[in-house]
Parts: C-alpha cells; structure tokens; sequence
C-alpha cells in the first residue's frame, strides 16, 4: 500500500502467514494447544474440542468451542486481528486469570490445521446473533499481496452452536491438512494433557474432546500422574518460614511415609505453594510414566506455565549438575518428575514477564528456585543413598535376603562348632590359671601384681565367651522372624556386651531407652544391626586418640509405628570416599574389616521394611539411624 | 577316703588340667581320653563322680554317660559344655538335660576351678567324706530311712535306663 514517503515502511508479503502458521508452531498438537490456551485466556470454563476426521461421507473439521467471554466487533479488531499482539497480564479483561498465551500467534496456528478458518463469537450474552468470521488462507499465498490487503469478511448470523443467551467463542477449521486418525488423536489427547496439573486438575477449566463415533477417544482430557515412583518427597510451604515434607520410599514400604516440619528462610512469598517430586530409580515405563515426559513443571491453579519442564529449559539446573558431578550419585532428569502449584491468588508476587516466557526474575522467584532446588537436594541425598548399593528390584532383594539367611545359617552352624573349638582352650587357660595360683600360694608367694594379672586373664576369658555365646546366638536367629519382645530390654542387655570393651578402651558407653518398648521386629535382626553399629562406633573411636571425651549414645525411641535406634560417636566423622561406598559389600575402610556389617544392616533393615540413614560431620561424628517398623 | 572321680575330655591339655586341679584339693582321680578307655576304668573303679564333657569323639557325653551308669548306678555325674547356650536359665538347661538322662550338675564351659570344686562339695554334702557305694550300703545295713528311699529310686533309675537300653 503506498504511503507518502517521510521514511520506509515493512510491507508484510500475506505469505508471512505461512510462515508463521507452519515454522513457528511446531506441529498440528501444539497449534491446536495454542488455541486452547487462547480459549483459556479468554476466561472460559469448558472448551470442546470436535473432531470429525475426513472419511468418503464426510470432508472433516475440527471445532474448537469455549465458554468465554468472547469478542466483541471492536475486540476481534484489536486484538484477534493485530498480528503478533499478546495482551499483557494487566490488560486481561479479568483478573482471574493470568493468561497463557505466549506470542499472539495462536490464531494462525489455525492455518496449519486447514484451509478455511470460521470464527463464531458473542461477548455480549444477550445479543441475539453471532460475529461470524470466515478466514479463507488460501488468499494469504499470493506472496504480491501485502498482509493488509487481504480482506477477512464478517457478518452477523444466528447459530446454533452458539445458542442466544451463551458467550464465547468457536473455532472451526476446515479443509483438514491431516487425517485425524484414531492414533493421531491419542497423541493429541497426550499433548493436551500435559496442560493440566495431574494432581490437582483445576476446578475452573476443563477441555473436552468430542471424537464422532469414537467413544474411547472422547471425553474429559486429563493427565494421570504417574504411578510407583521410587521416591516420593512432597512439600508445602507453611507459614513463618516453615516447609512441611513428607518422603515416601516405595523400596521401604507403605509405613515409611514420614513428615517432617523443616524451617526455611525467605519462603515468605511462597506461603500456601506445594509441590511434588517423583523419581524413578530407573527410567519408567509408559505405564508407570502415563505418558508424561520427565521434567519440572509448574501449574499455576492446575495449568501448565510454561516453559517450565519443556525439554529445554533446565531452569533448576539439574542437567548442568550432572555433567559436573558426573559418574556420582546424581539426580538423572530423565527419571525426574516434579509438580509445582502456585496459585494467582496466593502468589501474586510470582508474575509472569511481558513475553510470558517465564516468571519475572524477582525475590520470589529466586525464592523459589531455591525451595526448589533444596527440595532437590533432599532427594538428591536419598537416591544416594538408594543407590549406593545394587539398585533392588524386589526379587532380587529377596533373592538377597535369602542368600542373607544362608549365610547366617552357614555362620551359625560353624560358630556353634567355633563355640565348642574355641571354649576347650579357654577352659584349659582358666583352669591352669587357677592351678597356677594355687602352686603360688603353695610356694607361699601371694603376690598383688600376679593377682592382677590372673583377674586380667580371667577377665578377658569371660570376653571371648560372651563374644562367643553372642554371636552363636546371632547366628542361630531368624533375621526375618518377627518376636513379640521388650525391645528396651533387650537393647540394655545387648549394650551389656559391649560394656567391657568400651571401658578398656576410655569410651563412655550411654544408653537411652524408655523403661520398656513393647516390639514386634526379629529380634536376631535388631541384635545385628546394633552389633554392627555399635562395632563401627567403637573402630571409628579407635582412629581418635587426641580425644579424652569418647563417647557413644544410643538412643531407642518410639516414632510412630517405628522403633527409632540412634547410634552416635563423637568420632572422626566419616569422609567423602568412605562415605560413597559405605553400604557395599566387601568394601572397608578399616583395617582387619570384612565390610560386610553396614551391607548386612541394609539388608536386614530392608528386609523389615525399615530404612537405615546416617548424618556425618567430619571432626564431630556420626549418628546412624535405624528405623525398625512393627510387623 | 577321698572321693574317686573320673575325668573325660578328648582333649589332653584340658584333661591335664582338670587333673592338676583336682588332684591338688585330694581327689582321688583318674582320666580317660576316649569313652573306651573310661568305660574300661569304669570296670574296675567304682567311682564316686564323673566329671565329662557334653562333646565327646565317637559318643556324645550324655550316651557315654548312660553307659557307665549300667555299670554304676549311683554314680554322680557333672557335665561341662562349651555347646550349649550360656544365656538359658541353669533351670532351662538342667530341664532339656535331664529330659535325656540325669545329670546332676551341668557347668558352662569355661567354668572357674572354684565352680567346679563348688559343685562336688555341694553334691557330697550329706556324707562330705564318703563314698556313695560304701556308706549307702552301711546306712542299708543300718537301716536307715534316708538311704533306704534313695536305694530304692536308684533301683527304679536304673530299670528304667535298662529298659531304654
């Protein structure tokens, strides 16, 4: 179109539309997301979406109909025909919403579907007709025609589609470009899911898709989470800088589901925002996955913000992690599924920027990254700890305990043989000790330092014994076998065994343990795992000898259906290498070590459904803990 | 006349040393190395006590045990065992033991010289200084009560092992 000339102007060859409709929306999936989104903006409740694919009776369309506030005259005007115009969240005719729309292009995403374009609209309830609009794209391929210059014609028709009294808008595409066949729709069903929150699907908006003659494929689109994630943290920020976070480890069982109330320093902003991780040990199936692609998304009141968790935006950083950390126990973001829900209510502070491309780099936003990537880090720890030893699937770890109580049995039956082998030369050396101090006193020597001596051999006589009875009592349990006992008591006579040994060593030996504990848990098994706890206590002691102040506390408490054993040492703490191989077999850190008693702990606590942790600090030392569950 | 007691242990250095010991307090001792050799000496002892091990090459302590009470009858009898669960309760184990044969004494393995020298005097308290063959028969011959009842149950003990064996 020609103008006086004060300066040069684009003209905008028609084709353009093309270009946008058929490079910039990537597939016929997301051109029809994006109409959604549109419809979504415009405050609708329900959009349906019709598809009657092409066959011999019928030439096939595509309806995309919402319940919104539709377009008046002077707003088709503006906005649905100035090319590129987003509006900006602030000039959204309501602020219900914050609108999802990205680039102002939704609308020639249509002409990627099909040739022909039909818009019918009413903003105005009571108005008795529609706005009908007839987009024909063919014209825009004269590429000597300017964008302005091709002429889109309206008028006002009734319809029955649009019955009196309704608002909103339809979008009806004809002269298809694709098939839509059964599989195609399935795909798109999938795509649109992903706009939904599959936790919590938003109360206020729902999309409907209205397949003819398939009832399979109609209906309400919704995403399913996925299911038997391997780990489970959920969390929800409380008020005064508080995070509540549950941790589920389906390894360990149902009873393992624990809460724990966690404080956290500016998560002012963030008050009332839950959130969700789901790892996969390994990579999931469809079945387990429902579909979803791995990644982080986050839901603003139960719909998708994007580009959060689209493939490539690793906006938590979890990719750039990995590389440098590679070959260590790392968040792999192929396994990772998170679900962040903020609400436009609760959360007015997270604002989207002019482009929507993302949150507005702002303190709450920085806040929550960092929520985010602490939760993260909580997780992070746990698959190490999952994955430190072989990863267990459940026959395998059967298979593990089974090969367990084989070698327990093994055990038993030579320590029972030990027991006979090792107690005849005991017996021989008390006895002629005693014979030895009568001679002494025959010879009428009765001296205070050879009295020493005997009462030290007869002492450490009675060490072997009980180190003896001990383990052949072990041996002879069931590590699965549950026993109905006083677990208090128990756990007093076992740290008994050790009393000796601790005091020859300068170690202060302390229990703590309710009066009585009633349990139910195997006995055998509780007995090894504190034996082993206890033993690496008192080997971490031995590497300390600056230290006058030896120490080991164990604690039995009761925390819900478990009982809680705590072990500590105010030993050396355990340092990074020993701690990547801490609960494998064979592998040790100390001289004279089997590296067999954390493994076997593992393995007997999982056994129980229990889980085995420990927190560590170099200089300070460590404290395991063990939580045995009633059977 | 001191008592006579009869030590079985296959293990030498532990039988020297039960010897040493009680040889030194003025027992009358023999040893045997293998239930051959002690059911040997069984013929021609009459022993007061026996004093043996629970495990025992070719015989378990309990059978070897029974056999010399066909020999002799009112022989007491100490076992010693490294083999069984030092923490169940004396009563337990004097219960699971004496299912299988009277024992008068049973000490965990390795006992102390004075539990043992303990356990012989507490089983000849009544008569510290006799011999339980000679005594009992002169208290028979006396025709006293006491011992008259326990030559009786040591009649029935030993029909009753006869039988079993």
């Amino acid at each position: 179109m020609a103008q006086e000339s004060t300066g040069f102007y684009f003209r905008v060859s028609a084709n353009l539309l093309r270009v946008i409709g058929q490079e910039l929306v990537a597939s016929d999936e997301a051109a029809i997301l994006e109409l959604v989104k549109n419809a979504y903006d415009s405050n609708a409740r329900t959009v349906t979406i019709t598809i009657e694919p092409i066959s011999e009776k019928r030439v096939g369309f595509i309806r995309i109909q919402d319940d919104g506030h539709g377009m008046s005259r002077r707003d088709f005007d503006h906005l649905f025909m100035a090319a590129a115009y987003s509006e900006r969240p602030e000039e959204a005719p309501s602020a219900k919403r914050v609108p999802t729309g990205e680039k102002g292009i939704g609308r020639f995403a249509a002409s990627r579907l099909g040739s022909r374009l039909t818009v019918l609209t009413r903003a105005a309830a009571h108005e008795p007709k529609v706005l009908k609009i007839d987009f024909d794209w063919k014209k825009f391929q004269d590429k000597k025609k300017t964008f302005d210059e091709v002429r889109i014609p309206f008028e006002l028709v009734s319809s029955n589609i649009l019955p009196r009294g309704q608002t909103g808008t339809v979008l009806e595409v004809t002269g298809l470009h694709t098939n839509w066949k059964p599989d195609r729709i399935e795909k798109l069903r999938a795509f649109l899911a992903e706009l939904l929150d599959p936790f919590h699907k938003p109360g206020d908006f729902k999309v409907v898709l209205d397949v003819s003659g398939s009832e399979r494929l109609s209906g309400e689109v919704m995403q399913k989470p996925p299911t038997d994630a391997d780990l489970d943290v959920e969390f929800r920020v409380l008020a005064d800088e508080k995070v509540s976070r549950k941790l589920f480890t389906a390894s360990l069982g149902p009873e393992n589901q624990r809460e724990s109330i966690l404080s956290n320093a500016n998560t002012g902003p963030l008050v009332g925002l839950s959130g969700r991780y789901l790892y996969f040990l390994k990579r999931p199936s469809k079945q387990k996955s429902q579909g979803l692609p791995p990644s982080v998304r986050i839901y603003r009141d139960g719909v998708r913000l994007e580009p959060f968790g689209s493939p490539t935006a690793d906006w938590l950083g979890v990719s750039e992690k990995r590389a440098k950390r590679a070959g260590h126990a790392h968040i792999v973001p192929s396994r990772l599924y998170g679900f962040i829900e903020i609400s436009r209510i609760k959360h007015q502070e997270l604002k989207d920027t002019t482009g929507r491309q993302a949150l507005i780099d702002n303190e709450a936003a920085q806040a929550l990254v960092t929520l985010l990537q602490e939760q993260l880090g909580f997780l992070e720890e746990k698959i190490r700890i999952l994955v430190s030893v072989p990863k267990w699937e459940a026959g395998k770890q059967k298979k593990v305990i089974k090969l367990e109580r084989a070698r327990l049995h093994a055990l038993g039956m030579l320590s029972a043989g030990l027991g006979h082998e090792l107690r005849q030369p005991l017996q021989v050396i008390r006895t002629q000790t005693g014979n030895l101090h009568d001679r002494l006193s025959e010879l009428q020597i009765n001296d205070p330092e050879i009295n020493q001596y005997e009462a030290a051999i007869d002492r450490n006589v009675q060490r072997m014994d009980d180190s003896i009875g001990y383990i052949a009592n072990l041996a002879k349990g069931d590590v699965e076998k549950v026993d109905s006992f006083d677990l208090a008591d128990h756990l007093r006579e076992d740290s008994r065994f050790f009393e000796n040994e601790c005091r020859a060593k300068g170690i202060r030996l302390e229990v703590k343990a309710p009066q009585n504990q009633p349990a139910r848990i195997s006995q055998t098994g509780f007995s090894i795992v504190l034996l082993n706890l206890l033993n690496n206590a008192v080997d971490a002691l031995d590497e300390v000898t600056e230290r006058n102040d030896k120490r080991i506390s164990i604690l039995l408490s009761r925390e819900g259906l478990n009982n809680l054993l705590e072990v500590t040492d105010n030993g050396p703490g355990i340092d990074e290498v020993t701690e990547k191989k801490l609960f494998k077999e064979f592998e040790t850190g100390k001289t004279g070590g089997m590296g067999i008693g954390l493994y076997t702990c593992r393995v007997i606590v999982q056994a129980h459904s229990g889980e085995i942790t420990y927190k560590t600090r170099i200089g300070l030392g460590t404290t395991f803990s063990v939580r045995f569950p009633d059977r | 006349m001191p008592l006579q007691i009869l030590v079985v242990d296959d293990e030498p250095d532990e039988l020297e040393a039960w010897e040493a010991l009680l040889r030194k307090k003025g027992y009358n001792v023999q040893t045997a190395s293998s239930p051959e050799v002690a059911l040997q000496k069984c013929d021609e002892n009459r022993f007061d006590l026996v004093v043996l091990d629970y495990v025992i090459p070719r015989m378990k302590g309990l059978e070897l045990l029974s056999r010399i009470r066909k020999k002799l009858p009112l022989v007491r009898s100490i076992l010693i065992s490294g083999k069984l669960d030092k923490r169940l309760q004396e009563q337990e184990i004097r219960e699971s033991i004496r299912g299988e044969m009277e024992v008068d004494k049973y000490l965990h393995k390795p006992a102390r010289n004075e539990d043992l020298l303990e356990a012989i005097t507490a089983l000849f308290a009544e008569n510290p200084s006799g011999r339980a063959w000679d005594t009992i028969a002169e208290d028979i011959l006396k025709g006293e009560k006491s011992s008259v009842k326990k030559a009786r149950g040591a009649q029935r003990s030993l029909k009753k092992h006869l039988k079993k064996s």
